[in-house]
């Protein structure tokens, strides 16, 4: 599986990676919403899914979930956030995030839910 | 470390007032929650025996009846079994059934999880079918789980655990308004939680009393895994008179109906495994 993660914390990017360690999956990192967009242009179907942060500099990652979602990806998008006013989470999934998770989360919580959005097991 | 011969007085004592079995080969899970009730009340092991077993202190006992049982539960656990219950046993109970309730019993709900996933698949249907109604029992033998359960209040970890973020901002609300905060617990909404009514319930008890006497729906899951096969048989023989003439028994995934032809058979519904009354058990249902 690949998956695009973008959080403009590098912890967060050494957090994702110790998760799937030991996995066969594939990460690749964005450092913002914009980088997350461009780098989906380049292969728009190479991605399983996609993984939004909400604050990050340039493009924030409602932004991003709705320019990549205008710009017609069909790629699955789940956003991971410490933003967790129920205002935020209605208004990303309304939007078309398919999944919404709050940090802090550990690895059953994210593979769950990723489980639950492609129907597949993850670890 | 507790010497075998204390954990074997624990295991006995368990055995009797829970119906848990502790084999040998389990005796370090029953030592590492004795020593979690010791670190937790701050007392020596000496202490904690005389307590139990001479003083029978009702705290203790209560501790330790608590961490003897396994309240291990998420949202939704093994999606598949109520995906399977909701389009092979709700949904037609509904479609056929029409203006009756739905009774289900929830026999060891644990924290709640399992209720509320039942009346959270079920409040998604009554969207579209307003019509649909349903009552829930929820019961466990340990009061501390049943009060958590009864509150509905969840820490951000938990309602993480199994729930879809869409059931999450309809059925919870949020207890605190610091944004980004990490130690903020949710609720049950009221309206989702009068649905179901909560109550301490002994499976070991020699005569049940329970609000209602049958159910179309008896949810008892990774309950029986845990008794001997002499409890085990008495409380499916007990959990048959509480269903309808149609009803229908779960069990966990890891557990199954043996030896009791004349009142089980297995019923197949899409993933999930389950029971119905044999003919002969329908027919005394039917005359009761």
């Amino acid at each position: 599986m690949h998956i695009l993660i973008a959080d403009d914390s590098k912890s967060v990017h050494a957090f994702m990676k110790s998760l799937f360690a030991g996995t066969a999956h594939q990460l690749v990192h964005a450092q913002d919403g914009q980088d997350a967009f461009d780098q989906w242009q380049k292969q728009p179907n190479g991605f399983d899914i996609i993984l939004l942060d909400w604050e990050m500099p340039v493009l924030d990652g409602y932004g991003s979930l709705d320019k990549l979602l205008t710009a017609g990806c069909t790629t699955p998008i789940m956003m991971v956030t410490s933003k967790n006013d129920p205002s935020y989470i209605t208004k990303a999934i309304e939007r078309g995030a398919v999944e919404y998770v709050m940090k802090p989360f550990d690895r059953d919580i994210l593979f769950e839910k990723i489980e639950m959005v492609l129907g597949r097991k993850v670890a | 470390m507790i010497a075998k011969e204390t954990l074997k007085i624990f295991a006995d004592l368990i055995l009797h007032e829970t119906g848990i079995v502790f084999k040998e080969s389990n005796f370090y899970q029953l030592e590492t929650r004795i020593e979690h009730i010791l670190q937790q009340n701050t007392m020596t092991l000496d202490a904690f025996i005389r307590g139990v077993i001479t003083e029978r202190r009702a705290d203790l006992l209560a501790q330790l009846h608590d961490q003897a049982t396994n309240n291990e539960t998420s949202f939704f656990r093994d999606p598949k079994v109520f995906q399977s219950l909701f389009a092979h046993v709700m949904k037609p109970f509904f479609e056929t059934k029409s203006g009756r309730t739905l009774q289900i019993w929830s026999v060891a709900c644990s924290t709640g999880q399992e209720p509320y996933s039942l009346a959270m698949e079920l409040e998604n249907y009554r969207l579209l079918k307003k019509d649909a109604s349903y009552r829930i029992l929820a019961t466990d033998y340990s009061q501390r789980v049943l009060k958590k359960a009864q509150d509905g209040i969840y820490t951000q970890v938990e309602v993480q655990r199994g729930l879809s973020a869409v059931n999450l901002v309809r059925y919870f609300e949020k207890l605190d308004n610091r944004e980004n905060a990490v130690d903020i617990r949710w609720q049950i909404k009221a309206q989702l939680r009068s649905h179901i009514e909560f109550k301490p319930f002994n499976l070991l008890a020699p005569a049940w009393r329970l609000p209602r006497p049958q159910f179309d729906l008896i949810l008892c899951r990774n309950v029986l895994i845990y008794q001997d096969p002499e409890n085990r048989r008495e409380i499916l023989k007990k959990l048959s008179q509480h269903l309808t003439e149609d009803g229908i028994l779960i069990l966990g995934c890891a557990e199954a109906i043996t030896n009791l032809p004349e009142i089980y058979v297995l019923n197949v519904v899409g993933d999930a495994t389950t029971y119905k009354l044999a003919p002969a058990a329908r027919a005394r249902t039917a005359v009761a």
